[in-house]
């Protein structure tokens, strides 16, 4: 109240105050800050309490910001016409400087609106394969097989008929989730090997799916690539194979197939004719792979398992797309249906009573009964996630290339302000005042800033396109059923990434352009009319320094020190980069500029550039270390060279002079056109900072990819453990005497490895009390012969061992001698593992009843599948396993492994063998994941854009800026060709300097990346590449200052002379 | 030394003809000083750039040392300016970003002088106009007067045969105008220097030897320095 009367009083007092007044001037001066407390105003409106009614999304926010600063630019327009139309007629003063400008602030817009836009089309794409692997089976009931697994397909336990009857009574009577459901349908999916006896090629893990012909009810038809339906009613001797299976098998309709299990050792087998070839959509595909459809009676007998199914598929209402907002509610329903048809089981871990889990948000540690998991829902909140990480990925990405984008923004304001510099300083003596100064560059900053992000959003989705197509032709470089066209089918755009894009665009711009027009407006009248320089800074400007020094300093002190605490590694590397500049700062005060900020340049360039100091720091080895403190580390690295080059451009130019002295007019040349770039230090500086952030990050992708390129073969050597073929089929007792016994064989397998298998329900961690879900248990024979024993002749590299172990062989050794040692092995994909030295508690149910074995893990290794490798004896003795699915064979000396490969799986059909060409698998997933890199290195390629951009309006601002000069110097005997080669010299200056110091810290951190322990990686410089990624930037560089610097050389000396701007 | 014979100059903007200067003839011989006066707009920096070379001609002849201006490539004229001529202009445009030294040098430097030699030139025009001790300073850091000094010696570091002078004085005071102009008369005096000086100061066309007052892209009048027009 009493506040609110103030307020009132002196809204009075101002309103009614002279203009010369006291008060007048008070009023005027706060009139000035009006924008920016309505701002602030807005500010605390958001976060008092708009959020939480119009959503506390950054969109939101972001759309609210634009809102704001939209009504108080307009606002400010509205009262200050002079300044709008000034502002509106500086745009439109020069047509090709005004195209330029938009040109170079437009590209940090593209490239959100390019990852925003990719992350549309990657979550559409990524979605797809979730929605039509599982269809209408919104939600799946089935209980985990834990002795049978495959490579593709899970096994499944069976069970009656009656569960089914039981659970679609149960569900249809449901109150809360009896209307979402559409229909429930029984069905036996079993691994499988598919042989066409017509072509003679074999399919191993494929997926047998048997149901009822009415099933197309609740699931949908099957479709031919016509788009015809291909009638259900099929009888029990025929089938429907999906595309993908036809394409691996080569089938076509009419051809007989032989299916043999995998899942079983048995040599019943079943023969189908091909009725039907559907086309992998939301019937035809299962989990994306190679299915063939039967009827249930088929399945029933071909499984040994009459009466009984082992899969239960529920279709909610809503569609392929909108069923999964069900999910939760019939699967709830679902699973307590299911508790109330089974007595409830005991927890192998902590006895605890459990049956099927209440909370379905996972689908980990299945019990022993059939439960309803909601697998679609997560496979496409799975699929959302990681297209959203890539998105997440390329914006991460961007960064650099907005950072460029935000320098090139300032850059240009700063030049337009010096090329305005004489008429702004006329206007502020006429009584134009600085906040109106601030005002007319707001305004114009404004329409450019709103132009450049349409624009920037537009060309965005073309750079997602380009992605999107790289992306296609990486996949199906690989994936044969994933072509080109398909991927780009997926090519989406929502109109929220549309406007977060441009929103971020406006805000980015607007913001930078607001800073640099309120330091414009600084200036002082008579300077600026007579277009003189700054003085130095005065000694209050260093003593300002000096405060902001230690401030700064001591900022780095608390950072560091919170790192501890944090475990953080940004902290702990950002705080002594904070105190060294502060030092600077400090410096400043006492010794000249050129000293103080070339040493603390120099000390962060240190601190950043050597592995051990920052990346690879021991102390922060066991910090959280994320991609930002790549980012961070780049861009402090690049500011620290900018520093140390700007304060010592002497240096180079002693050792040109130095190289040139013998060519005099050269010398005269060089003496210009080096005078500029060290006499506009802020402009050059921005210019070889904006070219230095983006060759940075291009090289360093470059020269991670080499090194991971080089590493690929002796990398899939080592995951490979030495061995050339991976086999998976029915568990059986004895691969090695059953593939010695082949005579088709013979002589050309030199080794035999089978293991015993178990899926164990969990894996439970005692020294961290992680569990570890799903692991798979293997176990070898620890006295088998020669080249058959696993323990003396694998060659696994192991990432850590337990304390007391010195080399792998010990750990082997000790784990053939002790049931209870084993050792972890992590997959190429795979990441949590146990630590060396913990105690596993091993959960399973072989047969049904809950036992438990600890264990102690005294390695971790790189290997080719993520569980746990014991002894036989381990598998026997606890869980009375003694047969496997796994082996690892080795082909004779000069064989193909593929060949061999293919032999196994046609002799070994019966067992329904699938086989791994282990370094053909291992390279062709390294392939794919370097692919990859050579996209995002396109990609930040995009960001030179930027820098070719920033030289060329330099290049042509200078060519108006000294036009006089220019006369000048052709006045003096300067030829046509010497002023082109001047300003050619000048660019290639500016662009080499960028090039140089980008491409070196690239390739730093390139060589840092492999520094780092158990990298596996060697330092590689891809010298071709660095020369092609180098040359074409200042090809480009030099091309886009090529049309001003010939303007530049064509003007008559004595027009030159005459011209002032 | 320069001799014109008919020249004209004409400008074409857009549909607008401008005819700067109209069957114009004019010489100079070698060591003397002229003037050039009129008033603003009548064609004296016109007939100043034609017969430097800086601006093509429209119509006639302009020879400097006996050579055809149009018979030079504009390669041949830029090598003749930076072998034998100078130039004062009235803003004295000075590269800004070189210092006074570097200006001065510069001259030298396109004439395919060493650096070592240039320097030691440059050092000593500049003390020949009194700025020996400014050398190192940027063109900003110096006075009118300075600035202009330096322009002078970058005009006459490299011995030209002929210096043209674009009103040489036109921003300068009074006071700092007659030092120049006294500078500029020792020169021609002691060395034989050719001047010729653009001018609307009817105190500096007194000091030279020949006044040519132009009107309407012509010369009007000749007289010599001293006598009333």
């Amino acid at each position: 109240m009493v506040v609110g009367l103030g307020a009132g009083y002196l809204s009075y007092l101002f309103s009614r105050a002279k203009p010369t007044s006291r008060a007048g001037r008070y009023s005027r001066k706060l009139l000035s800050f009006s924008s920016l407390v309505i701002g602030l105003a807005a500010l605390l409106l958001w976060f008092g309490g708009l959020s939480s009614i119009a959503g506390s999304s950054t969109i939101g926010f972001e759309v609210y910001i634009v809102a704001v600063l939209l009504l108080i630019s307009l606002g400010m327009m509205l009262r200050d016409r002079l300044t709008l139309r000034m502002a509106l007629r500086n745009f439109t003063r020069r047509k090709t400087n005004m195209a330029l400008v938009i040109a170079g602030l437009m590209i940090g817009t593209a490239m959100i609106s390019g990852s925003l836009v990719t992350g549309d089309t990657l979550t559409e794409l990524f979605t797809r394969g979730a929605y039509f692997g599982y269809g209408h089976a919104d939600e799946v009931v089935y209980a985990r097989n834990s002795t049978t697994f495959g490579f593709q397909g899970s096994a499944y336990q069976y069970f009656g008929y009656n569960v089914y009857q039981s659970l679609s009574t149960g569900l249809s009577n449901y109150p809360s989730a009896g209307p979402d459901v559409v229909g429930v349908t029984p069905e036996i999916i079993e691994t499988v090997s598919i042989y066409d006896s017509n072509k003679g090629i074999v399919q191993a893990g494929s997926a047998l799916i048997g149901s009822f012909s009415n099933a197309s009810r609740a699931l949908g038809d099957f479709h031919s690539t016509s788009g015809s339906v291909i009638p259900s009613t099929f009888n029990d001797t025929e089938a429907v194979l999906n595309d993908k299976a036809a394409r691996d098998l080569n089938a076509t309709i009419g051809d007989t197939v032989t299916v043999y299990s995998a899942q079983r050792f048995t040599a019943q087998h079943l023969n189908f004719t091909v009725v039907g070839i559907a086309v992998s959509d939301e019937r035809g595909s299962f989990t994306q792979g190679d299915d063939v459809f039967v009827t249930l009676n088929s399945a029933q007998q071909f499984t040994g398992h009459p009466n009984s199914v082992n899969y239960i598929a529920i279709t909610n209402i809503g569609g392929l797309r909108g069923a999964i907002q069900y999910s939760r509610t019939v699967a709830l329903a679902a699973n307590q249906t299911l508790d109330s048809i089974y007595s409830t089981t005991q927890s192998t871990i902590n006895s605890t009573s459990i049956g099927c889990k209440t909370d379905i948000s996972t689908v980990v540690t299945p019990p022993a009964i059939p439960c309803a998991f909601t697998e679609k829902k997560l496979s496409v909140d799975n699929a959302t996630d990681g297209a959203k990480s890539l998105s997440q990925f390329f914006l991460i990405l961007s960064s650099f290339a907005i950072l460029a984008g935000i320098v090139l923004i300032l850059n240009i304001f700063i030049m337009l302000a010096e090329e305005r510099k004489s008429e702004m300083g006329m206007a502020r003596a006429v009584g134009m005042r600085r906040s109106q100064l601030t005002r007319l560059f707001l305004f114009e900053g404004s329409l450019y800033s709103a132009g450049a992000s349409i624009v920037g959003v537009l060309v965005g989705i073309g750079v997602a396109y380009a992605i999107l197509y790289a992306i296609g032709n990486i996949f199906s470089a690989f994936i044969p059923s994933l072509n080109e066209s398909l991927v780009l089918s997926s090519f989406t755009i929502s109109p929220e990434s549309l406007f977060a894009a441009f929103t971020a665009g406006v805000l980015i711009t607007y913001v930078t352009i607001l800073l640099t027009s309120w330091r414009i407006s600084k200036l002082n009248i008579i300077r600026a009319i007579r277009n003189i320089p700054e003085p130095p800074r005065g000694e209050r400007t260093y003593t300002l320094l000096l405060v902001a020094g230690f401030a700064m300093a001591l900022a780095g002190v608390v950072v560091f020190q919170a790192s501890f605490a944090a475990k953080s590694t940004m902290e702990a590397l950002v705080g002594p980069s904070l105190i060294i500049f502060g030092a600077g700062l400090v410096l400043s005060r006492f010794l000249r500029n050129r000293y103080a900020f070339t040493l603390s340049g120099f000390a962060l360039l240190v601190q950043w550039a050597v592995p051990s100091l920052s990346f690879d720091n021991p102390l922060v080895s066991n910090y959280s270390f994320g991609p930002e403190v790549f980012i961070v580390g780049g861009i402090i690295m690049v500011v620290a060279s900018v520093l140390v080059v700007m304060y010592n451009t002497d240096v180079p130019l002693k050792m040109l002079r130095f190289v040139l002295r013998k060519r005099r007019t050269l010398t005269a040349i060089f003496k210009i056109a080096l005078s500029y770039p060290e006499n506009k230090r802020f402009r050059t500086a921005a210019t070889v900072a904006m070219f230095a952030l983006v060759l940075f990050t291009v090289s360093a992708v470059a020269g991670i990819q080499a090194e991971l390129n080089a590493s690929i073969s002796q990398s899939a050597k080592d995951q490979s453990g030495g061995y050339d073929i991976a086999t998976n089929t029915a568990p059986i007792a004895n691969l090695t005497s059953s593939v010695m016994a082949d005579a088709t064989l013979s002589n050309k397998v030199s080794a035999v490895i089978p293991f015993t298998t178990i899926l164990l329900q969990e894996a439970h961690d005692s020294s961290t009390s992680q569990d570890f879900p799903l692991t798979q248990l293997v176990g070898a024979d620890p006295s088998a012969l020669g080249a058959d024993n696993f323990f003396t002749t694998n060659s696994f590299k192991m990432l850590s061992l337990a304390t007391g172990f010195g080399s792998a062989t010990e750990v082997w050794n000790a784990v053939r001698s002790n049931e209870s040692y084993v050792v972890w092995s992590v997959s190429f994909a795979g990441n949590g593992h146990p630590n060396p030295g913990d105690d596993l508690v091993l959960a399973a149910r072989p047969a049904g009843n809950p036992v438990l074995k600890s264990v102690r893990v005294l390695g971790v290794l790189r290997g080719l599948f993520d569980g746990i490798i014991g002894v036989r004896g381990l598998l026997k003795d606890s869980f009375n396993v003694d047969s496997g699915t796994l082996g690892l064979v080795n082909v004779a000396k000069g064989l193909d492994p593929v060949n061999v490969a293919n032999l196994l799986k046609k002799d070994f059909i019966q067992l329904g063998m699938q086989t791994i060409v282990i370094e053909v698998t291992i390279e062709q997933g390294q392939r794919i994941f370097l692919s990859f890199f050579g996209l995002f290195e396109g990609y930040l390629a995009l960001g030179l854009v930027v820098g070719v951009a920033g030289v060329g309006i330099i290049s042509i601002r200078s060519v108006v800026e000294r036009r006089n000069e220019i006369g000048i110097l052709r006045a003096l005997g300067f030829r046509k060709r010497m002023v082109l080669l001047a300003f050619l010299v000048e660019s290639s200056y500016i662009a080499l300097l960028g090039i140089i110091i980008g491409v070196s810290l690239g390739v730093d951190l390139a060589y840092a990346f492999t520094a780092q322990p158990n990298s596996g990686l060697s330092f590689v410089i891809p010298w071709t590449q660095i020369i092609e990624i180098s040359v074409a930037s200042y090809a480009l560089a030099m091309l886009s200052v090529l049309g001003s610097a010939r303007k530049a050389s064509k003007i008559p000396p004595a027009e030159a002379l005459r011209y002032t701007e | 030394m320069v001799e014109a014979q008919s020249v004209w100059k004409v400008y074409q903007t857009g549909t607008l003809k401008v005819e700067a200067l109209r069957g114009l003839d004019f010489k100079v011989r070698k060591g003397e000083m002229v003037a050039v006066m009129g008033p603003s707009g009548c064609g004296k920096t016109t007939l100043l750039n034609c017969l430097s070379g800086l601006d093509d001609i429209t119509k006639g002849m302009v020879a400097i040392e006996g050579v055809d201006l149009a018979s030079m490539s504009d390669d041949q004229k830029s090598g003749f300016r930076a072998r034998r001529m100078g130039f004062i202009f009235q803003a004295y445009n000075l590269l800004p970003v070189l210092s006074a030294q570097e200006n001065v040098e510069l001259p030298l430097l396109l004439a395919g002088v060493s650096e070592a030699e240039a320097r030691k030139e440059a050092l000593s025009a500049l003390k020949m106009v009194g700025l020996e001790e400014w050398r190192l300073h940027k063109p900003m850091e110096l006075s009118g007067g300075q600035q202009q000094r330096v322009t002078i010696a970058r005009a006459l570091v490299n011995k030209p045969a002929i210096v043209w002078g674009d009103e040489p004085t036109g921003n300068l005071d009074s006071e700092n105008s007659a030092e120049i102009v006294k500078l500029l008369r020792s020169l021609n005096r002691d060395y034989g220097l050719t001047f010729v000086i653009v001018t609307h100061d009817s105190h500096i066309a007194q000091e030279t030897d020949r006044i040519v007052s132009m009107r309407n892209g012509q010369i009007e009048k000749e007289t010599a320095a001293g006598t009333k027009s």
